[in-house]
């Protein structure tokens, strides 16, 4: 009986298509746009995630996102590490700085300047070079999608505009007259203004940036062994008043940034809500014509004995089916194509719920459009069937 | 055979063979498929979610021993703090006499001004003051006794020509009283005696001139002038001593800017030459915010650690407070300095003599803070008291005014 079913589904093969497309075009839909918005976001906070040694982010109370650097006191960094349970405490400065390529061109960067000593904050993926490159003078360390795009360099230097090639280590920037010789090159998450980063140490990066009375942009603190980090975070909030975030609250206090203070969640969610819209009105439109179509060997079923609940059975799974189908294909080529394009040109970051997202819309809508259809399949009477 | 017959109306059922063909590749490839697509979500899930790798740190942070603390920033510095040494007179060094890390004592010559134009000067001084002094010699060697021996002989001789005359007048006033004299040959005798005399007495005076020698006051005059020659020689030659620079105390020299053909120039402003200072002990000048100030103690130990290179800490003593609270300077290699905020001065002292930092290093302090031991500072006594969740509020203005009122005093 259960062969019926699926031979039932699989048989009319415009019908099945059609729903199968409905289902696949919805799934890819909501996980294609969630993982986008995602993916988007999840760049808003990209310096959290390459610092994963910070327990704790403390701020300028008034900083708003990761990119709004609001310097705090020097000797801020002193008052942090002065709180008891503090295990380190290290400087970071993070600021915007027009960089002069060797081309002549200028292109705005932004630069990170970790502690001197520890260099805690340099990204761990070295792909030439070496972190340690940053002891020698005026050196910096760049990442590679600004060596490739924004600092790439003419290959003919007597023609600007012409093909370029990447830069490479060794070659010089100048930023605010002084000079920047690249080290190494790291690979990092892109970030969401997708400027070319530049890692060097904090002193360095203070020389590099205008003169400003106050410089230190962050503090990135561990917590001593043994100690609760919430309890720290509070501690150092009470003791210095200063702004303190564990990383997750720190990308929290990002990503609301944006989502309340940009248009980005709007345009997404209406996305979104159309790939459903789409999957409802497709898919569970074709669902239920393809029931009415069945109805005959329903009745059929029904005149040879089968129970009505049998019959339920039967279409819940041809749903199921149908279904589960559809969601692997549509994730399928959502994973495909996330995966295909490269992180600099699409950002795409699938979380575990966009799946379990992307289910509960196939389920819902496989289950309204079942329920449609079985309305017509209780009120069969099997005499019907052998009337025409 | 209801079955069949039902089998039978299906669309497809009319060619049995391609029909079967294509539930087979439905049947399998699309479940397939689709379980192939669950699972490429499942592996990009478990990708693009996957923690970063913690990069190991290249040195590990500094960390503070102590559980109630303070932390400051410290600059290694000699006990006797560094002693600028200037040039003491202006002109070209001519000679350089010590070497960068020599110990030198107290009043060591270390480096010499040019004194070529001085040396030259003391030579003229010291001539003028030996002719003064052979003046002086000379009038005190008056009278010399063949001066003074001529001097009495003509007084002899002058005397006796008074006795001549005198003898000539009373032979011709004997004789004339027998008449038997002209009426003009008396009064030629009586001027011939006069003048015997008057030249008498004009020998006397000489010879009393010349017997007294020279005149106290004259000597007086003489002698001063020796004084001023004199003087002016111990002035060239204490401005020989001055191109001199000497050590003013037992210390180490840590730089030398002085190069023999260089041009020093003197007074205030001027560039220092050598910097020198006392390394025995090494002393280390702790900043700490003006806001964690009044929870320093002066009872707690301390440490000071390195900052980079490798992990190092060196245990300090407490030495002394700056009583004045300062600016704090951050040197940004412009052409301003940035007054931030403002901190008090701590003098701490590297317990170990032989601690491998050197003056000028900068390395992080940290000080134990009394706790429950009891503030040390009256004033700080009522901000201690209330820890807890009332302080915050009335101290909550503190950083707002410090951020505003910094500049003002920077500036």
């Amino acid at each position: 009986m259960r062969t019926i079913a699926i031979k039932m589904l699989f048989g009319d093969t415009a019908k099945f298509y059609g729903i199968l497309l409905g289902l696949s075009f919805a799934t890819l839909l909501i996980a294609q746009q969630a993982s986008i918005f995602v993916g988007l976001m999840s760049r808003t906070y990209a310096l959290i995630e390459e610092t994963p040694q910070a327990d704790l982010w403390v701020t300028d109370p008034t900083m708003q996102f990761v990119d709004d650097t609001k310097p705090m006191q020097v000797t801020a960094l002193q008052r942090v590490r002065s709180v008891d349970g503090v295990g380190w405490a290290v400087p970071l400065f993070k600021g915007l700085l027009v960089a002069k390529l060797p081309s002549g061109a200028r292109q705005i960067c932004d630069v990170v300047g970790v502690d001197d000593a520890s260099l805690i904050g340099v990204p761990a993926r070295m792909i030439k070079g070496d972190v340690s490159v940053l002891r020698k003078p005026d050196t910096i360390i760049i990442e590679t999608r600004g060596a490739r795009s924004r600092l790439a360099q003419p290959i003919n230097p007597a023609n600007p505009t012409g093909p370029k090639r990447p830069i490479e280590i060794g070659e010089e920037l100048e930023l605010n007259e002084r000079r920047a010789v690249i080290g190494g090159i790291a690979e990092t998450k892109p970030t969401f203004q997708n400027v070319p980063t530049i890692y060097t140490t904090y002193s360095r990066a203070i020389g590099f940036a205008p003169a400003n009375r106050r410089t230190l942009s962050m503090i990135l603190v561990k917590a001593a062994p043994g100690v609760s980090v919430t309890e720290l975070r509070d501690r150092i909030a009470r003791e210095t008043e200063l702004a303190v975030y564990t990383p997750d609250d720190f990308a929290w206090t990002t990503i609301t940034y944006w989502m309340t203070q940009t248009g980005i969640p709007i345009n997404f969610g209406i996305a979104i809500a159309l790939g459903f819209l789409v999957g409802v009105a497709i898919a569970g439109q074709m669902f239920y014509n393809f029931t009415l179509d069945n109805l005959k060997y329903f009745g059929a079923m029904k005149a040879m004995g089968a129970t009505t609940a049998r019959l339920l059975g039967l279409v819940a799974l041809q749903g199921a089916v149908a279904g589960v189908l559809g969601l692997g294909l549509g994730l399928g080529v959502t994973s495909i194509v996330g995966l295909a394009i490269p992180g600099d040109k699409l950002a795409f970051k699938m979380t575990w719920h966009i799946p379990v997202i992307a289910a509960a819309a196939v389920i819902f809508i496989v289950v309204a459009s079942s329920l449609f259809s079985m309305r017509r399949v209780v009120k069969l009477d099997p005499s019907e069937v052998f009337q025409g | 055979m209801p079955q069949s017959a039902i089998e039978l109306r299906f669309p497809a059922s009319h060619s049995p063979p391609t029909q079967a063909l294509i539930m087979n590749w439905k049947f399998i490839a699309l479940p397939i498929l689709a379980v192939v697509g669950i699972v490429a979500s499942a592996y990009t899930v478990a990708k693009q979610n996957a923690a970063m790798p913690a990069p190991p740190p290249m040195v590990p942070p500094v960390a503070s021993p102590y559980g109630d603390r303070v932390s400051g920033s410290g600059i290694v510095e000699p006990s006797s703090e560094l002693i600028e040494l200037g040039a003491p007179v202006s002109g070209l060094i001519e000679e350089v006499l010590v070497k960068e890390g020599q110990c030198v004592v107290k009043g060591q010559p270390l480096f010499i001004i040019d004194r070529r134009a001085l040396t030259a000067q003391a030579a003229g001084a010291e001539a003028r003051a030996f002719a003064a002094e052979a003046r002086l010699a000379q009038s005190r060697s008056l009278p010399k006794p063949e001066t003074l021996k001529q001097a009495q002989a003509r007084a002899d001789q002058t005397r006796a020509a008074v006795r001549d005359a005198q003898g000539r007048l009373d032979r011709l006033r004997a004789i004339g009283e027998a008449g038997a004299m002209s009426h003009n040959e008396l009064p030629t005798r009586e001027y011939e005696v006069a003048n015997a005399e008057s030249k008498a007495a004009e020998a006397e005076a000489s010879l009393e001139f010349v017997r007294k020698g020279t005149y106290p006051e004259d000597l007086r005059v003489i002698e001063a002038d020796v004084a001023t020659a004199k003087a002016e020689v111990g002035m060239i030659h204490t401005e020989l001593d001055r191109c001199i620079a000497r050590a003013p105390i037992d210390a180490q020299i840590l730089r030398i800017d002085a190069r023999p053909g260089q041009y020093a120039a003197a007074g205030p402003g001027a560039k220092t030459q050598m910097t020198l200072g006392d390394l025995d002990p090494l002393y280390i000048r702790v900043d700490i915010d003006e806001l964690d100030a009044w929870r320093f103690s002066d009872k707690g130990k301390a440490i000071a650690s390195l900052r980079g290179g490798r992990q190092a800490s060196f245990p300090v003593s407490f030495v002394r407070r700056v009583p004045l609270v300062l600016p704090k300077k951050t040197l940004s290699g412009e052409n301003a300095e940035r007054i931030d905020t403002r901190v008090l001065q701590l003098i701490y002292m590297f317990e170990d003599p032989n601690v491998p930092v050197a003056p000028g290093q900068l390395l992080d302090v940290f000080i134990e803070s009394a706790g429950d031991a009891g503030a040390p500072d009256p004033v700080a006594a009522p901000v201690t008291v209330p820890v807890t969740a009332p302080a915050v509020a009335p101290t909550s203005s503190i950083p707002d005014n410090a951020a505003e009122t910094a500049p003002d005093h920077g500036n």
